[in-house]
């Protein structure tokens, strides 16, 4: 086994177990961290296919922007969901 | 496998740095408290990485890609120190207590 | 769900895996590819770099209508009207800010090589505006104002790249091509022109799509009003 191959198959393995984590865990903040580990990992597995310009937008992107975006919206969420439950629950 | 000296000297210089990865990363799991992580995550992650670095930057193909190594470990340096530094302000003023050892 | 149907969703999806790994089994080792298509015209194309010529060349419409896509996208999460988050980085705010003020001007010279080296390397107007993204949003994190107060300013530069690329590809009709078709020897600068207003147009999208409303693009998040 050369080492390329195992460094492919601990790529491709890492990839699975994370979201296998990704997807069994109930809390939201944890899933989006996991979400931007994937991302990275998955610009990594980009380079190995031999697609460059795929891996730079995939970090920039999909691990930066997205996981950036996506931290913004839970932060939006949670203080809603504050506001709606020490209101009683009013009109939200 | 024939390596020049140099190859093998960047070859001993990366695994050192594989080496204070792997601690790291040990440390941020095993370690008891916010505060604790980030110091092994930065400081040991840091280490690594300038290890790393010093071991591509010799077997590096001229002086342009030896410099631009050198500027991806300041600005990893640069911008591990920030996240650190709000990280833990952020834990301060959400409560988190410092661990103490329990007597 | 009713252990039947997890039961019947766990063999279709196991059904599923084993049909993708036979696929997989039979893929050839070396991928064939269209290289044999695109490498003949890569001379003529405007760039070296083989995903460039193909993403700004051959199949530019494609490109436009992702960069539509991609501001259709920013004007939805505009018009919901969010309300703003406070600035998130507030407790840490001068670490953050003397962080930012050394890292925004040299992610605007990275992005500004990662364009330029699009014609012969990897890089190119996407990764490029993703780097001016990730420099906006640095900016708005440091609580500092992206575009200045200038409402022209914020729809100009949004819609840059989409009136630029259509532009071209007008101006090729007029002069007696088809659509997008680049007149010979002119495809290097059409590229170049195309390319950098893309670039910071993207930049702005994205960043705007961060900011979620046009006021904090444009002034950043303000003061924070309760401890």
């Amino acid at each position: 086994m050369s080492a390329s191959l195992l460094f492919d198959l601990l790529v491709a393995g890492g990839l699975i177990v994370l979201v296998g984590l990704l997807l069994s865990t109930p809390n939201r903040f944890k899933a989006i961290v996991l979400f931007i580990c994937t991302g990275v990992l998955m610009s990594l597995a980009w380079v190995r296919l031999d697609a460059p310009d795929i891996a730079l937008v995939e970090a920039a992107i999909g691990a930066g922007l997205t996981g950036a975006l996506l931290l913004d919206t839970l932060g939006h969420i949670e203080s809603r969901e504050e506001s709606s439950t020490t209101d009683g629950g009013g009109a939200g | 496998m024939q390596m020049t000296l140099l190859e093998a000297i960047s070859t001993l210089l990366i695994v050192a740095g594989l080496f204070f990865f792997f601690a790291g990363s040990v440390g941020m799991v095993r370690f008891p408290d916010v505060y604790t992580r980030l110091h092994s995550v930065t400081k040991a992650d840091n280490l690594g990485l300038g290890l790393v670095v010093s071991g591509l930057v010799i077997t590096a193909s001229d002086w342009t890609q030896a410099i631009q190594l050198l500027l991806v470990w300041a600005l990893v340096m640069l911008a591990s120190t920030n996240a650190a530094y709000l990280i833990s302000g952020m834990a301060r003023e959400q409560g988190i207590e410092p661990w103490e050892e329990s007597p | 769900m009713s252990v039947g149907a997890r039961v019947a969703l766990v063999a279709l999806l196991g059904g599923l895996l084993a049909a993708l790994l036979w696929a997989l089994s039979h893929v050839p080792a070396r991928g064939v590819g269209l290289w044999g298509m695109v490498e003949p015209r890569l001379a003529t194309a405007g760039a070296e770099n083989a995903v460039t010529a193909v993403l700004l060349n051959f199949r530019g419409y494609d490109t436009l209508l992702e960069m539509v896509v991609l501001l259709l996208a920013l004007l939805s999460i505009w018009s919901l009207h969010v309300s703003p988050l406070v600035c998130p980085a507030e407790p840490a705010g001068h670490v953050l800010r003397f962080g930012a003020s050394l890292l925004v001007p040299l992610m605007i010279v990275v992005a500004g090589y990662l364009l330029w080296a699009g014609a012969a390397r990897a890089g190119g107007a996407f990764q490029s505006g993703a780097v001016i993204a990730s420099a906006g949003i640095l900016l708005l994190l440091a609580d500092s104002p992206v575009l200045g107060g200038h409402a022209l300013a914020v729809r100009v530069g949004i819609t840059l790249g989409v009136v630029v690329f259509l532009g071209v590809g007008l101006a090729c009709l007029m002069a007696g091509y088809r659509f997008l078709e680049y007149p010979s020897g002119l495809a290097k600068s059409a590229i170049i022109l195309i390319e950098m207003t893309a670039a910071v147009s993207i930049g702005l999208v994205l960043a705007g799509a961060f900011a979620a409303s046009r006021r904090v693009l444009m002034r950043g998040y303000g003061p924070r009003e309760e401890a």
